[in-house]
This record gives C-alpha cells, structure tokens and sequence, in this order.
C-alpha cells in the first residue's frame, strides 16, 4: 500500500500556481520534499491534508480518500508545522490533556515517557520554550496517538545542528515499523539527504522530479575535466557545467562520463541547486 | 470535540482573569445598585466578546492551522466557538438573576419582573453582538472582523445615544416596544440569530479555506 497518492494537484493563487505535482510514497519509506522558500512545500502540505481546498487532483493518505474520509484519515496521521501551533498559554501537561480529547487513540503512557525523553519540562508555557523544544513537543504530540504516517512541514529549519541531529534520529526510530512513513518538507536539503529514501523538488509550483534517492544518485557522477574533455561527452547527458579558467565541472549521467575521468559521486543537494539552475 | 471545548477552557481561565474580575465586580454591583443599566450591560458586552478573542489568539498562535490537521470537522471547530460564547453569557445571566435576587431579598430592588426584562434585552442584544462578531470573523478574518465588529457597536450606540438624547421618549418607546414583545419571544429572536449565524460561519469556514 502506499501512503501517500497524489495525482494532478493543483491549486491557483493570484501569484503562484502549484500545477499539477504528482507524488507516490510507498508505505515504510521517507520522503523529503525539497524546494527553495517559496517553491510550494507547505501549500503542497497544506493541499494533502486538505487543510485547502483543491483545484484539481486526487489525494490518497494510507489508502483513503483524503476528503471523504478526512476524520478518519487524520486520526491516523501525524503532523508537526513549521511553528508547532500550540498556543503560548499551555504547558505539555495541559496540551497532553487537549490531545487526549481530540485522537481515539491517544496514549498518555506514549505521551509521558516522549516527554520525558526529549526532557520538555511539565510545567513550562510553551511560548516560553526554545523552538527545538517546541519542535520537539510538536513530535511528541504527533507521535502519541500511534500514527502510521507523519508529515513534517520544515520541522528542523531554524534548529541548531544538535536538535536537528536529535530530531532525525527520532523521525528514523518511527521508520523502523514497517507501515510507518514520513513526508518531510525542508530547504535544509543535507537533513533530508541523511533521512529520506524518496526525494522529490520542486521549484515555483513545479514539479521537477521524484524518485528513489539511491537510484537518483547512481544515475550521475560529479564529473571536473579540461573544458575539451567536456566536449566528447553527449550533450543530452549532461544536467549542468560550469566552465571557469581552471576546466570544466559538470552533473553527468554514469553512462556517458568518459574512462579514467576525474569523477566523484554527487549530493542531493548538488542535483538540487544544478537542476534549479537549470530550469532558471 | 472535547479537546477543543477544554483548549479554549484553558485559554479563558489564562487570558480572561481581568474581565472575569471585572465583571464579578460589576454583578456585585449590579446587586448593590440595581438601577445601574451599565453594571448590568458590561459583563453580557465582555462575555459576548470571548469567541471573537479566542479567535484571534488561535490566529496569532496558529492553532487556527494546526487544529485543521486534527480529526475535526469544520463544524466542530466553529462550533466551539458558539459553544463557548453561550456558556460565557449562560454564565453571566444566572450570576445576575442571582445579583438581583439578592438585592430584592435586601430591599434595594422593588420588583424582579422589571430587572428580568432588562436581563432578557441583554441576552437577546448579546446574542446579536456575539452572533454578528463571530460570523463577521470567520467570513473577514480576525483583523478586518474587528474592525467591522466596532462599526457595528459604534452604530448601535449612536442608534441608542439618539433615540434617548434626541427625544427623550423614544427608547422607552423602543424598550416598551420590545418588551411588548414578550420578553420569551426577545429571547427567541436571539437564539434564532444565534442558529442562524453558527449555520452560516460554518459556510464561510469552509469557503475560507480555499
């Protein structure tokens, strides 16, 4: 089963268009939504979860209309926004109590020990938190009611490199069930490259590709040669150059990358910048 | 449900302790000084103003977004609001009932029936306020509904300030007229209003979200 279906999502603002993105997450697995401010993570997010309405398209969360059997669906979803939520007023210990009315499934033993472990204290307001502490009660919520799917909207943007590192390892935790799996928005693309097996870009409400993020980074070399070199490769094959008075450095697919050149394996976030650059 | 209806409980016993003293001081008031019409009026004004408040501050802490990733329908999360609104004013009307009770057993009120109508015009002026606040909030959102919400006070005021200052007959006129009414059939107006602007805040909940 797959956790997440998307098909033809669009959605028009006056300034933006997010035009028809297609996005499939296979149940178990991580996917991480990687764009510039701007490009449409979160009015991607936003349209999932139907938290706006659609324009066109179909959107299936864990195998059911994400619509018609919305209630149902959100039961069963977590889901951390880049400023949590929660009002400045409440402490853990209160929005335990709010959360216990809202999910079927809520378990304050569940709820207790995350606190515990991530050492959020009880009776601090949550105004007064650090946004690493925030973040990580905005997890602890979202973990607490035994969900299957979690969707983190730019959840470690705006995090020190510690708490970042914390909050990978808990997302990787989650994954070790089998039927859970993440969507994870962020323009921080080294966080998602360390997480995600699935990786999808998008740029200005485009779409640009979304793929398993192995077979994405088998496909293309780093490839820094004389500028001539660069000349018998296929130009079809190659994603992006840059030419400077020291040579040639280009993306190139494997295939096409001539013997005994100066190649080195390349990043998610070197496929990112060159492909942005790209499409201009 | 219950999580929305305790959420919003907690934000009122937080952000509401000054009004809520406030207006325990004005329902001791009202009992000392029962003739006082504006001892009466400003507890029923503060309690019809808590929706419209609580709605700003889920704004301004997003919850307004949050709460929409959470399994509730749009029904629920207006609703809540509604929910919260009655209670507030339920809660003033019957410490006021129980402040003029008080000053009848004590002998500073002379009959319960005049007092009950003034309680009941309030009620029935309150569930228009709130009704009007609300709706207004979820259809312009909470800047520009607040905006609109004085206009609607301010204009209700000079109504008022004209009626009573331009020819002194005219409210009693007005208050005579109401009251002629029944004071029952006051009350029902505004619970009709009520239904009416929770059916229609529902609507504009959901065309808001586009």
């Amino acid at each position: 089963m797959n956790a997440i279906e998307v098909k033809n999502l669009t959605k028009k603002f006056k300034n933006f268009k997010l035009d028809n993105i297609d996005l499939t997450l296979p149940s178990g697995c991580i996917m991480g939504l990687i764009g510039e401010n701007g490009a449409g993570k979160s009015t991607t997010i936003k349209l999932i979860l139907d938290m706006l309405r659609r324009d066109n398209s179909e959107v299936k969360l864990l195998g059911r209309d994400a619509v018609r059997e919305g209630r149902a669906v959100r039961e069963e979803i977590g889901v951390v926004l880049d400023e949590v939520g929660i009002p400045g007023c409440l402490d853990s210990r209160k929005v335990g109590k709010i959360m216990a009315g809202t999910f079927k499934n809520w378990d304050d033993g569940a709820y207790s020990g995350l606190i515990g472990r991530f050492g959020i204290p009880k009776n601090k307001k949550f105004s007064d938190l650090s946004r690493g502490t925030k973040m990580k009660l905005g997890l602890a919520v979202a973990l607490s009611h035994h969900p299957k799917l979690l969707i983190l909207d730019e959840a470690t943007s705006g995090l020190d490199p510690v708490v970042r590192d914390e909050l990978i390892e808990m997302l990787m935790d989650f994954t070790r069930s089998e039927d859970h799996s993440i969507l994870i928005s962020s323009h921080i693309v080294s966080d998602l490259e360390k997480l995600c097996d699935y990786v999808a870009f998008l740029h200005r409400g485009r779409l640009m590709l979304s793929e398993e993020k192995d077979e994405l980074l088998s496909r293309y070399w780093f490839l820094r040669c004389p500028v001539e070199d660069l000349k018998a490769v296929d130009p079809g094959a190659i994603l992006h150059k840059k030419i400077s008075g020291y040579g040639a450095e280009a993306i190139v697919r494997r295939d096409s990358v001539p013997r005994g050149a100066d190649v080195s394996p390349v990043s998610i976030e070197d496929l990112f910048i060159y492909m942005v650059k790209e499409a201009g | 449900m219950r999580g929305l209806i305790l959420k919003d409980s907690y934000m009122v016993m937080r952000y509401f302790k000054i009004q809520i003293a406030v207006s325990l001081m004005f329902v001791v008031m009202t009992a000392v000084t029962p003739w006082n019409l504006y001892c009466l009026f400003f507890p029923f004004f503060m309690a019809s103003l808590i929706p419209a408040t609580l709605l700003s501050y889920d704004e301004r802490s997003r919850w307004d977004e949050y709460s929409r990733t959470m399994p509730y329908s749009p029904a629920q999360l207006v609703s809540v609001k509604y929910i919260m609104g009655i209670i507030s004013i339920a809660v003033v009307f019957v410490a006021m009932v129980v402040a003029v009770l008080v000053s009848l057993a004590a002998g500073w009120a002379e009959s319960i029936g005049e007092y009950i109508v003034q309680l009941c015009f309030l009620l029935f002026v309150c569930s228009i306020f709130m009704s009007v606040n609300i709706t207004v909030m979820f259809w312009l959102g909470v800047e520009k509904g607040r905006i609109f919400y004085v206009a609607v006070v301010a204009a209700f005021g000079s109504v008022m300030g004209v009626l009573s200052v331009g020819n002194q007959g005219a409210l009693p006129k007005f208050l005579g007229m109401l009251s002629g009414l029944r004071t029952a059939g006051l009350v029902l107006i505004g619970f009709l209003v009520i239904a009416l602007s929770w059916l229609l805040a529902i609507k504009l909940y959901r065309r808001k979200r586009t």
